[in-house]
């Protein structure tokens, strides 16, 4: 029931924020949050627009800065925090980590200092020694599942329930909605919120790229299903019409780790969803219980086929020694003609344009499954949290921080956005100033968002308007490459091809759940075994040195070396999650 | 010396010449393959073999303009001088009495003991964090130079050279008043040249090399030394790229683009390079010891 | 012999050094503990659970444990051997070239490799070693089939321990060299006069002179039997090469991926110390009994 109302709010969140931004214009951001003047925010619809399973509505009072999202505190209140290195951040002239704009505003805004104890570029490891001399930071962050547990279980974090209800702001509250509620969930115990989950939004799954360029030349149909895909693939082989010499085209660019996650760039997952497979994903079975992705019957199909595709030469002969890097040189430099990517390919592929001035691609959602359906495995939603040492006396702060940093940063705060404008014309990586380092927020479906910007403005002239300075500039180059690709500037392309093209090709995937993307206590202990044993096995049924005959023997073994322990494990997880 | 000038003689010398030159290339291709990667324009960067395409600057003007490159850079060099200053006299003065024999120094197996145990036993990260932390090292440039100030392995190698030399050289030295420290300077040290060139030079390509202490024990980017630096920016796209937004993964492929990286591995091999060849001239055949025997 | 002064001379000297070491080596020994425990870094080194030997049972209870310590043992001892072997010839070689500016090229070039570190030199290795790579193009030449080298459980071992040799020649044979340049002139001088060619000098003199020095060295590695390099293993395997490249300490590091294992890495570096004192104390008593020499 639950689950149902999140869904019709999101979905009503989704419907009004569209609405925005085809430009209904007029009303500014306030679509959810009424209240604004002081005194006790008692959310009037007693609607629960996050969606968690605990309540997190609103309970802002602006009499308290302790209780008010942008609440100034009489006096200076100094948060210690910590933080990975970021290297070669391009600060402008004068600027640094402990000196930028959002230091700035969190001062004058809020009274609040952050005193930065250390920056190291091996993040966890330092953080280890932190928890293990009793030596942590007020405001820090996690991205490990397992560090979080324990931080837990020892009583090293306290809850920020009320931190968050309190002053958690508008745009805090539209991203989370946007997920919702499944972000909080592995977060939440005994009806407290333990850790904000910094959001890793959607829309990420890998699509088949193909040159288009190749397809014309050779007069071929645009393929659906994955035997199309081998026949494009084949012909690109023999016919070679990157003119790369006979025998030099790859067929499907893939790297070393083909699969484990829908969005494991130049991968294979896409081929094993086509047969309803998941590999290294647990997902649900016909009975709602957890199952792992890479020991089904469905795995099976898909591993054969791969083999098969491998036997005949369609996928990289020499993938098993490629690393993302040398994957990424074969498209570039036009050696191959094929690949799974997520809808961002061009921002690291931006060599190609230059290396292959006429090139062009399609995106596509396939190849598909017998019902005709693209299909993917979710995502995590999040990837690392924001944790609060037990014993600081301001839980608060890190919501506000967050609040003035995105407002800031999105351009909700015109004056704020005004002040970060140096950081952006010197090309400052965006996590370096902030205090909050790697904490992103951002909406689900921002990706699609931009893609509908994008479209609106290059098909139907609709100048985008309520939106950030950014997306403008993303619409502004897309088009200017669609104006005239022969100008074939390298930033025009990349929007063109990424916001434009691949982001509105992302509408008729559907999801498949999954049920746990996190880590168990028995994974300690046996998952590098199981791991190995998985990855040791899939390899060598690619490579044609280990038949899939086998492959009952190797779910058997997977089963007896601690893969039931587990998945009773997740189980647990589910049942105590999902009620 | 005799039989120098036959013709067999010359012929293996050619041999040997061809084979060292072999060698010799073989150890050059990879650093070659470096060097003009980092001179070529970032978009030719992966059909670069061993000459610069697309000849182009950048990379190095941008190493130019990188102040940490160069804080860092300044930081190593400090590392280097102090910490190898350290290393030697703790080696030289340990490696001294336990030259000896245990008939002239008794005590020596009890302290070869506790060396052989340190070098073979390590209680892990976690306890010597502890440690440097409560000694107030965290986040000082101590840090990089004291906790490696005994290096063993060097210790026990000087301590073998110096039982090669004639033990008549300290009896004498003692006969004429001489104290273990003096014998030690005057007499052990000039006729060791070689051997402290050589561990001098492990001494400092160690300190150079290391990153680890710079990564765990400092806190403040200003003072980490060069390759920890350099560490953080050979980091693998591929393992962060899946958990990384549009704009960061732009971002992130222009900061580890590789010719900005392979210029900051030419730079930083430099020194390294310089002081091996000032070294060399110490490396002299056989120096004084025919002159002592008797 | 004994001269009470200098005994305290002696002890003075060794001091500064003990100090180091009681602080940064014998100090954090109580970390050792942490092999016996579940450790947990909230919970503290004495304040995690105590499991005994838990650790150890689990490193041989493994289905592949004796797959994992083979690869390690095979290709450590092979990288000992040949790291001893090639650097020594070599620097035998180079001591024997006439030409001083020759040398000190030679000598320079080949310590290059050194200070590249493994994730450079994997990329271009790999480079090298793929189908279309120059030690294909060379296969061929000769009328060869390519081989995937790096994705053949027939080459991996092999291409690890060249590469490792490759990479570290010229900075091991400097401690070699060094030893040569110790050796007293005199004996050469008498060999020649005995009218000993080059072979004869090699193998009378110079090996001879050598000799402690190489087994210092023989001995000092023998500490590493139970590594393999984990640098170079982990920036050049992937999982088709894991039945002949998987090494204890690449496993470790998987172990550690999900939230690192301070106590199986400490239960593992425990395991190779102990190892370690045993070949190490046994090589001693070997090199004392046969060559009547006392490396330590």
């Amino acid at each position: 029931m639950k689950k149902l109302v999140a869904l019709f709010v999101t979905l009503a969140m989704l419907l009004s924020v569209a609405a925005l931004l085809t430009g209904c214009g007029g009303e500014t951001d306030d679509v959810e949050d009424p209240v604004e003047t002081s005194g006790t925010n008692v959310d009037a619809s007693g609607e629960d627009e996050i969606g968690a399973s605990i309540d997190l509505r609103s309970t802002t009072d602006t009499s308290n800065p302790a209780t008010d999202p942008y609440g100034k505190y009489p006096e200076t209140v100094t948060f210690t925090t910590a933080r990975q290195m970021d290297v070669g951040a391009n600060f402008p002239e004068g600027m640094d980590v402990l000196n930028n704009p959002y230091i700035d505003a969190v001062y004058e805004k809020l009274n609040v200092e952050m005193d930065l104890q250390w920056q190291t570029a091996d993040y966890s490891t330092k953080l280890d020694m932190c928890i293990v001399g009793d030596d942590l930071p007020d405001i820090f962050w996690v991205d490990n599942y397992m560090t979080y547990r324990e931080l837990l279980d020892n009583d090293m974090i306290q809850p920020i329930t009320d931190a968050f209800r309190s002053c958690a702001g508008e745009y805090m509250r539209d991203c989370y909605a946007t997920y919702g509620g499944d972000i909080f969930e592995p977060y939440i115990e005994d009806g407290e919120l333990y850790a904000l989950p910094a959001t890793y939004n959607g829309y990420q799954q890998c699509l088949l790229w193909i040159r288009k360029d190749w397809l014309d030349a050779l007069g071929l149909e645009i393929p659906t299903t994955r035997d199309e895909l081998v026949e494009v693939a084949k012909a690109f082989m023999e016919k070679d019409p990157g003119g790369n010499g006979a025998g030099n085209t790859i067929g499907i660019a893939v790297q070393s780790t083909p699969l484990g996650a829908s969005n494991q760039n130049f991968g294979l997952d896409a081929i094993m969803a086509s047969f309803g497979a998941y590999p290294q994903q647990w997902i649900y079975d016909e009975n709602g219980n957890a199952v792992y992705g890479s020991i089904t019957e469905e795995a099976k199909q898909g591993l054969a086929y791969l083999a098969d595709l491998y036997r005949q030469g369609i996928i990289d002969p020499q993938f098993a020694t490629r690393d993302y890097s040398d994957a990424m040189g074969l498209i570039t430099s036009g050696r191959c003609g094929i690949c799974f990517y997520s809808w961002n390919l061009p921002y690291s592929a931006s060599e190609f344009l230059s290396a292959n001035p006429t090139g062009d691609w399609v995106v596509l959602e396939a190849p598909v499954n017998d019902a005709g359906e693209f299909t993917y495995a979710a995502l995590r939603p999040d990837n690392g949290v924001m944790c609060v040492r037990k014993g600081f006396e301001h839980p608060e702060i890190l919501i506000k921080v967050l609040n003035v940093e995105f407002d800031m940063w999105r351009g909700i705060d015109q004056e704020g956005y005004a002040a970060v404008q140096p950081l952006i014309e010197a090309g400052t990586t965006w996590t370096a100033p902030m205090l909050t380092g790697h904490f992103n927020l951002e909406y689900n479906d921002a990706v699609v968002r931009i893609g509908e910007l994008t479209a609106n403005y290059i098909e139907k002239g609709i100048t985008p308007t309520d939106t950030t300075e950014y997306n403008k500039q993303l619409c502004e180059n897309a088009k200017r490459y669609f104006d005239d690709p022969s100008v074939a500037d390298t930033e025009g392309w990349i929007c063109y091809m990424s916001r434009y093209i691949a982001s509105n090709s992302l509408k008729n995937s559907v999801e498949v759940p999954v049920a746990f993307h996190y880590a168990t206590d028995g994974m300690g202990l046996y998952w590098a075994t199981l791991e190995k044993l998985e990855d040791q096995y899939y390899m060598e049924v690619i490579t044609g040195s280990a038949s899939i005959d086998d492959f009952d023997s190797f779910v058997s073994q997977w089963k007896d070396l601690g893969g039931d322990v587990i998945t009773d494990e997740v189980q647990d997880y589910v049942d105590s999650h999902n009620k | 010396m005799v039989g120098q000038d036959t013709p067999r003689y010359r012929a293996v010398n050619w041999i040997l010449r061809v084979l060292l030159l072999l060698a010799a290339l073989s150890c050059l291709l990879p650093i070659l393959n470096t060097v003009a990667i980092s001179f070529s324009s970032k978009r030719y960067v992966n059909d670069v073999m061993f000459w610069p395409k697309g000849f182009s600057l950048s990379a190095y003007k941008k190493i130019l303009e990188d102040e940490q490159f160069f804080r860092s850079f300044w930081v190593s060099v400090k590392k280097v001088v102090v910490g190898t200053s350290i290393n030697m006299c703790l080696t030289l003065l340990m490696a001294y009495p336990l030259s000896k024999s245990e008939r002239i120094f008794p005590a020596r197996g009890h302290y070869m003991r506790v060396i052989i145990v340190c070098m073979l036993f390590s209680g892990g990260t976690i306890p010597w964090y502890i440690v440097i932390k409560e000694l107030g090292l965290l986040n000082s440039f101590w840090a990089l130079v004291l906790p490696g100030a005994v290096n063993i392995s060097n210790t026990i190698i000087m301590m073998n050279f110096f039982k090669g030399l004639p033990p008549a050289l300290a009896e004498s030295a003692a006969v004429d008043g001489a104290s273990p420290l003096q014998t030690l300077v005057h007499i052990y040290i000039p006729l060791s040249t070689p051997s402290i060139a050589t561990l001098s030079l492990f001494s400092i390509v160690g300190h150079w090399n290391d990153y680890f202490n710079g990564m765990i024990l400092i806190n403040d980017p200003q003072k980490i030394p060069l390759q920890t630096y350099i560490q953080s920016l050979v980091a693998d796209i591929s393992t962060k790229i899946n958990s990384m937004t549009a704009e960061e993964i732009q971002a992130f492929s222009e900061i580890s683009s590789l010719n900005f990286n392979a210029a900051k591995i030419v730079v930083a091999m430099i020194p390294v390079m310089v002081i091996y060849p000032i070294l060399q001239k110490y490396f002299v055949t056989g120096l004084v010891m025919g002159a002592v025997k008797e | 012999m004994k001269n009470r002064k200098d005994q305290r001379y002696y002890h003075l000297m060794l001091i500064p050094g003990m100090i180091f070491l009681f602080l940064f080596s014998i100090l954090p020994m109580f970390g050792i503990v942490i092999a016996f425990e579940d450790f947990k870094p909230a919970k503290g080194v004495f304040g995690s659970e105590w499991v005994g030997l838990q650790w150890f049972e689990y490193m041989f209870k493994l289905p592949d444990t004796g797959q994992i310590f083979c690869n390690t043992l095979i290709i450590a001892v092979a990288k000992i051997l040949l790291n001893l072997i090639v650097p020594l010839i070599f620097a035998i070689m180079l001591s024997e070239v006439p030409g001083k500016h020759f040398r000190k090229f030679v000598q320079t070039v080949t310590y290059m490799p050194h200070f590249l570190s493994w994730v450079i030199l994997a990329g271009i290795l790999t480079n090298f070693l793929s189908l279309e790579g120059v030690v294909n193009s060379i296969v061929e030449l000769f009328g060869g089939d390519p081989v995937q080298f790096l994705a053949s459980n027939e080459w991996f071992r092999k291409i690890l321990v060249i590469s490792d040799t490759w990479k570290g020649f010229g900075y091991s044979s400097i401690v070699y060299l060094a030893a040569i340049m110790n050796i007293d002139q005199q004996l050469y001088e008498a060999a020649a006069i005995d009218g000993a060619g080059r072979f004869k000098r090699i193998i009378h003199v110079t090996l001879p002179g050598m000799l402690p020095i190489i087994m210092l060295m023989l001995t000092l590695s023998l500490g590493s039997v139970l590594s393999a390099n984990f640098d170079q293993v982990f920036n050049l395997y992937s999982p088709v090469v894991y039945k002949t490249g998987d090494i204890i300490d690449t496993w470790v590091y998987r172990s550690g991926l999900l939230g690192y294992q301070y106590s199986l890495a400490t239960a593992v570096g425990l395991l190779k110390s102990v190892v370690s004192t045993i070949l190490i104390v046994v090589s001693y008593k070997l090199a004392d009994k046969f060559a009547g020499y006392r490396i330590f």
